[in-house]
C-alpha cells in the first residue's frame, strides 16, 4: 500500500508541475506578453521600462519561470492582480470556497441520482425502465448546461416560484439567525447545484448501468440468488460493491466536467465563485488571475482523481497489486 | 447487434437532416438572420406569429397585423394602431404589390430577427466549427498518438505526460483561457477546440497500436522483414483507426457543447453572427418574457449532440467485435 501511495502521489506531483509550466508559458504567448496589462499606451516608455522592472519582467524567461513557480509553490503566492491590485491569493481564498461548496453539492446529487438511476437500470436491463433511463442519461448529457440552469430558472423560480433564481443568500441573508441562514442559503444552493449535477449525471448512470450489468451476471452472484439471498441485497450489497470500482474512477472524470459546467452555472445562476472571478478576469485582461484560475482547475482535477484511486485502493486490493508489477 | 446498429441509423439519418438544414440555411431561412424586418413592430414575436411585411421605397419595411388596400394606398394596422401609408412611399406601384404574408414560426428575438432563421444560420457555424475542430482534434491526436507509440521509450513517456498534463485541465477552462488571450475568429476557435481537444485520441491511439503491436500479424509482417513504416501504416495505423473513428464522433458532440459554452460567455464567433450559444446568451436577458428565444437553440444542440452520440455510441458497439 505505501508503495503505492508514494508512486501516485509522485505522479500527481509530476503533473501538477507540468500544469503549472504548462499555464506559464502559454500565458507568454499572449499578445503582448504578461506584461501588457499593465502598461497603458499613454505611458512613456521610460516609466514603462520602470514598471517591467518593478513587475520583474525585464528579466530573462528562465529566470522570471523559476520565480514565479518558487512563490506558487513555496508561498501560494500568485502575484498581483493588476485590475484590482490585491494578491490573487487572497481572491482566489474569497471566490474558491463558493465555487467549491457549489460543486460538492453537485457531486452529492450527481452520485444520488446517478445511483437510484444506474441501480434502476441495471436491474430492468433490457426493459423498459432500462430504456427510459439510458435515454435520459443521453439527453442530460446532451443539453448544455447554462440552457439547463435557464430552464430551471424559467419554470422552477419563475413559474413556480419554488426557488431563488441566483445568488448565494438573500439580501436579507445576514439579519437572519444561525438556522435561518443556514436554510436560507441551502434554499440559494438547490438549483444551481441540482443543474449541474444533473448537467453531468449521463456518464455517471452510463458507467455504473454498463459494470453492474457485467456484475450481476457473475458466478457469486448466481450463487448469492441460488442461496435465497434477497434480490435487494443481491443489488446493493454484492451488486454494488463490486462495482464501486468504476465508480471511484468515475469521481476522476467527471471533475473536469463539474469544474468545466460550475463555470457557465455560475453565470446563469449569478454565483459569486470561481467562474465569476475568471470573466471578470477576461473582461479586463487580468493574465495572473486567469493563469490561477485555470491552474486551479487542473489542481483540483489531479487532487480529485488522485483521491479517488486512493480510496479504491483502500477498498480494492487488486489495485494495489496490479499497478504494483 | 441489431439494436446498435438501428441507434447508429437514427443518429446518422438525424445527423444528415441537420447537415441539409445547416446546408441549405440560405434557401430555408424565411428571413434574413441579421436584418429585421421591422425592429419596433416585429420585436418579442410569438412563435406561430403571421403579420403582414409592408416594403417601403426607401428599403425598409414594416411588419402589421393587417392591410388592406384602399384608394390613396395602404391602411395598416400596427401595434395597434390604425394609420395610411400612401401610395408614394410604397416600394411598388402597385400598392397590393408591396405587401408579403410573413410567419415566424418560433417567434423573433428582441431585435425583431427571425428565430427559426437565426436557428438555421447558427446549424452552420455549429456544426461546420464541430466538424472541422474534431477533424483537427483527431489529427494531431493521431499524430501524437502515433509518434508515442512507435518512437521509443524516452519520446513516449515525455509526449505521455503532456497529454495528461494537458488532460488535467477541463476542456471548457482551457479552451476560455484561450480564447480570452486571442481576438476570436471563426478559424481561431476552430484552432482553439481542435487544439486543446485531441488528448483522449492520441491516449486512444498509442494504447491501440501498443497493443495491435503484440499481434501476430503483426510479428509476422516484423518476421518477413518488412519495413517499419510500411508495418505502421499498412498494419498498425489502419487498425488503430477503427476504434478512434468511433471515438471521433462522440468527441465532435463535446466540441459542439463547449463551442456552444465560449458562444454563450460572450467568447465565441463574434455578433451578429448567430450561433446557438449566443442565442441562448441573448434569450438569457428575457427569459421570462420571451421564453422562446433561449429555449429553442437549446433543443438543437440536444438534437445535434445527441445525434453524433447515437452515431459514435452505435460505430463503437458495431466495429468492436469483443461488445457483440
Amino acid at each position: 500500500m505505501t508503495a503505492y501511495l508514494l508512486r501516485r502521489l509522485a505522479a500527481s506531483a509530476v503533473l501538477i508541475f507540468l500544469v503549472l509550466t504548462l499555464t506559464f508559458f502559454v500565458i507568454q504567448v499572449a499578445p503582448g506578453g504578461p506584461g501588457a496589462v499593465y502598461l497603458d499606451p499613454r505611458v512613456p516608455a521610460e516609466y514603462a521600462d520602470e514598471l517591467n522592472a518593478l513587475y520583474g519582467l525585464d528579466r530573462p524567461l528562465p529566470e522570471r519561470y523559476v520565480a514565479w513557480l518558487r512563490a506558487v509553490v513555496l508561498h501560494w503566492n500568485w502575484g498581483i492582480s493588476p485590475s484590482t491590485k490585491r494578491p490573487v491569493s487572497e481572491l482566489l481564498a474569497l471566490y474558491g470556497p463558493p465555487t467549491l461548496l457549489l460543486s460538492l453539492a453537485a457531486l452529492l446529487v450527481q452520485f444520488t441520482f446517478g445511483l437510484l438511476l444506474g441501480v434502476t437500470a441495471a436491474r430492468h436491463a433490457e426493459r423498459l425502465q432500462d430504456h427510459v433511463i439510458r435515454f435520459l442519461s443521453v439527453l442530460l448529457y446532451a443539453l448544455p448546461a447554462f440552457w439547463l440552469g435557464l430552464m430551471a430558472i424559467l419554470l422552477l423560480s419563475h413559474t413556480l416560484p419554488l426557488f431563488p433564481p441566483g445568488h448565494t443568500q438573500s439580501l436579507d441573508g445576514d439579519s437572519l439567525g444561525l438556522i435561518g441562514r443556514t436554510l436560507d442559503r441551502l434554499h440559494h444552493l438547490a438549483l444551481p447545484a441540482l443543474v449541474l449535477g444533473l448537467a453531468t449525471l449521463g456518464s455517471v448512470v452510463r458507467l455504473l448501468r454498463g459494470s453492474l450489468v457485467e456484475v450481476l451476471q457473475q458466478d457469486y452472484v448466481r450463487t448469492a440468488r441460488a442461496k435465497g439471498v434477497s434480490e435487494r441485497t443481491v443489488l446493493w450489497v454484492h451488486g454494488l460493491r463490486n462495482a464501486v470500482a468504476p465508480l471511484t474512477q468515475l469521481l476522476g472524470l467527471s471533475l473536469p466536467y463539474l469544474v468545466g459546467g460550475a463555470l457557465v452555472v455560475e453565470r446563469v445562476f449569478s454565483w459569486p465563485g470561481m467562474g465569476r472571478l475568471t470573466w471578470e478576469a477576461i473582461g479586463t485582461r487580468d493574465y495572473p488571475v486567469l493563469m490561477a484560475a485555470t491552474a486551479l482547475s487542473a489542481l483540483f482535477v489531479i487532487l480529485g482523481s488522485l483521491l479517488a484511486d486512493l480510496l479504491l485502493a483502500a477498498a480494492d486490493p487488486r489495485v494495489r497489486r496490479s499497478e504494483a508489477g | 447487434m441489431k439494436g446498435d446498429r438501428r441507434l447508429t441509423l437514427w443518429g446518422g439519418a438525424l445527423l444528415a437532416l441537420l447537415i441539409l438544414l445547416a446546408a441549405g440555411a440560405g434557401r430555408l431561412s424565411p428571413a434574413d438572420p441579421i436584418e429585421p424586418s421591422d425592429p419596433v413592430a416585429g420585436r418579442f414575436l410569438t412563435p406561430g406569429s403571421s403579420r403582414t411585411e409592408i416594403r417601403l421605397g426607401d428599403g425598409s419595411t414594416l411588419l402589421a397585423e393587417s392591410a388592406r388596400v384602399v384608394d390613396d394606398g395602404l391602411e395598416i394596422e400596427r401595434l395597434g394602431e390604425r394609420r395610411l401609408v400612401p401610395l408614394a412611399d410604397l416600394a411598388t406601384a402597385d400598392p397590393a404589390g408591396a405587401l408579403r404574408a410573413r410567419s415566424f414560426p418560433l417567434g423573433t428575438d428582441r431585435f425583431g430577427r427571425d428565430v427559426l432563421s437565426r436557428l438555421l444560420y447558427g446549424a452552420r457555424s455549429s456544426l461546420w466549427i464541430g466538424l472541422v475542430a474534431a477533424a483537427l482534434a483527431l489529427f494531431l491526436g493521431v499524430l501524437v498518438g502515433g509518434v508515442a507509440a512507435t518512437a521509443g521509450r524516452g519520446i513516449d513517456s515525455l509526449l505521455m505526460r503532456l497529454t495528461d498534463a494537458l488532460m488535467a485541465f477541463p476542456h471548457l477552462f482551457i479552451a476560455i483561457a484561450l480564447a480570452a488571450m486571442f481576438d476570436v475568429s471563426f478559424t481561431v476557435l476552430i484552432l482553439i477546440l481542435g487544439g486543446t481537444g485531441w488528448m483522449g485520441t492520441a491516449r486512444l491511439i498509442r494504447a491501440e497500436i501498443l497493443g495491435l503491436k503484440q499481434r501476430d500479424f503483426v510479428l509476422a509482417a516484423d518476421a518477413v522483414g518488412a519495413a517499419p513504416t510500411r508495418i505502421f501504416f499498412q498494419h498498425l495505423l489502419p487498425n488503430a483507426l477503427t476504434p478512434v473513428i468511433a471515438y471521433t464522433a462522440l468527441r465532435v458532440g463535446d466540441i459542439i457543447l463547449v463551442e456552444a459554452s465560449l458562444s454563450f460567455l460572450g467568447l465565441g464567433v463574434p455578433t451578429p453572427s448567430p450561433t446557438w450559444g449566443n442565442m441562448i446568451a441573448q434569450g438569457s436577458d428575457a427569459l421570462t418574457t420571451a421564453w422562446w428565444v433561449a429555449t429553442f437553440p437549446g433543443v438543437a444542440i440536444a438534437l445535434t449532440v445527441i445525434s453524433f452520440h447515437l452515431l459514435g455510441d452505435g460505430l463503437r458497439a458495431q466495429l468492436d467485435p469483443r461488445s457483440r
